[in-house]
């Protein structure tokens, strides 16, 4: 298999995880607090960024929100508004943590905590209200331990996926 | 992880304990008019409807006197003792004036049709506000 084909197969098998796990948690995991989850999916974008780039987990977190929402039919609703500002804002910081060379488990954390914030602000907007920032402290505190849960699920697997690439 | 990552993961956690704690002291204020306010009453809450909006909320507990604008001219509500009632309106039958002193008790609250003012209790404002 050539390299281009290669890159291309991963690209393909890690999009469908990261939707797969997208739908997973909303299935089967409540929301903490009715309105927090835990971003399984975003393992998938650590690995992206680990095994194949910065390009590759844009185009693995934009298929993420768009695929995932068109299959549990909320496209274009609030919803699908609300994961993209979050998704969006989290792809930025893992860019930039990429760039800093951060480690993984920071990088998690601040992804999620850039997720939670994107969030808060696609409400902000469409409510015109900026009194939904006083949920931001609850998600900056919960998105720690979550972030880190994600990040050190991520180190390890991004350890089993790194041989296969070769 | 680095320790320099941990310091800021720290300082993190810190600025959202000192957000949720600093959220306790200075509990939001309500916005929406219609809504009962958030403060503990001496009384109760009671409130004057007008055109289906609040126009003002009082504390039955504390005295005074309350002026509000309907559809044909002012009203005058009156507040002692725990009750209320119209101490004067600017309307063509004086109705509601005549309703006399109110506790919560009554079976319908005070009502002034020409300007559109009607007055309860804090429990059916929110019944009456919803059905509207």
């Amino acid at each position: 298999m050539n390299n281009k084909t290669k890159r291309f197969t991963y690209l393909a098998l890690l999009s469908a995880m990261a939707i797969t796990l997208n739908l997973i948690e909303t299935a089967t995991i409540p929301p903490m607090f009715g309105v927090f989850r835990i971003g399984l999916a975003n393992i998938i974008a650590l690995i992206t960024i680990q095994v194949l780039g910065v390009k590759e987990m844009i185009i693995v977190n934009v298929m993420r929100v768009m695929i995932g929402n068109l299959m549990s039919g909320r496209i274009f609703g609030s919803s699908f508004w609300i994961s993209f500002g979050g998704v969006l804002l989290s792809s930025i910081v893992l860019c930039i943590m990429h760039k800093l060379k951060a480690s993984l488990m920071f990088t998690s954390v601040m992804s999620s905590i850039a997720h939670s914030i994107g969030q808060v602000c696609v409400v902000a907007f469409f409510y015109m209200t900026g009194y939904i920032a006083v949920i931001l402290p609850y998600f900056l505190l919960l998105s720690i331990p979550t972030g880190l849960f994600t990040g050190f699920i991520a180190k390890i697997a991004s350890e089993r996926v790194n041989p296969l690439k070769k | 992880m680095k320790k320099k990552e941990i310091k800021i993961l720290v300082v993190i956690a810190v600025i959202a304990v000192v957000g949720i704690i600093a959220m306790q002291f200075f509990p939001k204020k309500s916005t929406d008019p219609n809504l009962t306010p958030t403060e503990k009453p001496k009384g109760e809450w009671v409130a004057i409807i007008h055109k289906n909006e609040v126009a003002q909320w009082f504390d039955s507990g504390v005295d005074g006197e309350y002026t509000v604008k309907g559809d044909y001219g002012e009203m005058v509500v009156e507040v002692k003792d725990g009750r209320w009632h119209v101490g004067s309106v600017e309307c063509p039958n004086h109705t509601c004036e005549q309703m006399g002193w109110d506790d919560g008790s009554s079976f319908m609250p005070i009502t002034c049709i020409p300007n559109n003012i009607m007055i309860g209790t804090s429990e059916w404002v929110e019944n009456y506000l919803s059905n509207e």
